[in-house]
């Protein structure tokens, strides 16, 4: 493992924009008070910021659109229900991820049918648990389902990192206390996904499409 | 950053399923009636255990009354002394031995600490608004 890699993610963590500050903020903010107040309609200023971000967490972990409907539903309603025990000056969002991860933590043990081989490499066509034609239909640019498809068959734990850190824009540490692991653990998760990746989608671009990439 | 690090960042977010917005509505909407109905109702007693805990009480006081009565009876007629500078009736164990005549009353006084034993140790079962 290259040392290097993992300290890459440290800078790139600082120069993200701090999440505890802007408009949305403000918003969510003033959604979470105005429901506290009794205003449940208020809640539906919350669904709407993050309820499609939420859904895709929720559909890269559990793999299955049912699945994921059910999933985002109940963390949206279990965060309503515990809205007394936000902190609303901490950010929201890893908050309401943190609820969803562990529901479809909790779908997934219910509802395993495929164990994966931790180290095994990806092979998206071959997964019985990737269902095709529904991501399809909600995917509908090619690349991006290439892209979608390959992270999708990472084990549970690295596609969680992955879209938690890399398109979520979370924290190593909000994405550790989501995952319920140390920072160490996450960063060693993402690094491993990558490399998976790289492999997986350079062998899918076959020699004349290899991308140059810094090692 | 290199290119599968922006493509990462990039990752398409699928479309919402139709009905997702409406279904997490209603499930909200739902509780929050029903926590608005909760608490506006007075707290529920459920009826056969309230019964149960006013038995156990009922029987624990008659118990005692009894008992306790059986010995003022006792005292009252002469049939034991109560001597109050040694905490005793009638002075240690034999005296309480002896003080115990073979009469209805002692038959009574037996019953009420049976009744009021039976009350004091019933199961204990809540029924206060906090269950």
């Amino acid at each position: 493992m290259n040392l290097a890699d993992l300290g890459d993610l440290d800078e790139a963590e600082r120069s993200r924009p701090d999440p505890d500050e802007g408009p949305e903020t403000t918003a969510v903010r003033a959604a979470v008070r105005a429901v506290r107040g009794g205003d449940r309609e208020a809640f539906g200023r919350l669904l709407e910021l993050y309820q499609r971000r939420l859904f895709g967490l929720t559909l890269m972990m559990v793999r299955d659109p049912e699945g994921a409907e059910e999933v985002t539903q109940d963390a949206f309603v279990r965060a309503f229900v515990r809205l007394e025990l936000y902190d609303e000056y901490r950010p929201f969002y890893p908050w309401l991820a943190t609820i969803a991860v562990r529901l479809a933590q909790n779908w997934l043990r219910r509802h395993s049918r495929v164990s994966r081989r931790e180290g095994a490499p990806i092979d998206p066509e071959r997964d019985p648990a990737l269902t095709i034609d529904p991501v399809d239909k909600l995917i509908t640019d090619e690349r991006g389902r290439r892209l979608w498809r390959s992270v999708a068959a990472l084990p549970s734990g690295e596609r969680t990192a992955v879209a938690l850190y890399y398109r979520q824009g979370m924290k190593v540490s909000d994405v550790a206390h989501a995952l319920g692991v140390t920072s160490g653990t996450v960063k060693t998760l993402l690094f491993r996904a990558r490399r998976k990746l790289r492999g997986a989608l350079d062998a899918a671009a076959g020699p004349a499409g290899h991308r140059e990439e810094p090692t | 950053m290199n290119a599968l690090e922006s493509d990462l960042k990039r990752l398409p977010e699928p479309a919402l399923p139709e009905g997702l917005t409406a279904g997490i509505t209603a499930r909200i909407a739902h509780l929050d009636e029903e926590r608005a109905a909760n608490a506006s109702k007075p707290p529920r007693v459920a009826g056969a255990e309230a019964s149960r805990d006013r038995l156990a009480w009922a029987v624990a006081l008659v118990g005692m009354t009894v008992a306790l009565g059986a010995q003022v009876y006792m005292l009252v007629v002469g049939e034991a002394t109560l001597d109050l500078t040694s905490l005793r009736i009638s002075g240690g164990m034999g005296g309480v031995v002896e003080m115990l005549p073979a009469s209805s009353a002692v038959a009574v006084l037996a019953a009420g600490l049976l009744l009021y034993l039976a009350g004091l140790f019933a199961p204990p079962r809540g029924t206060g608004p906090g269950r």
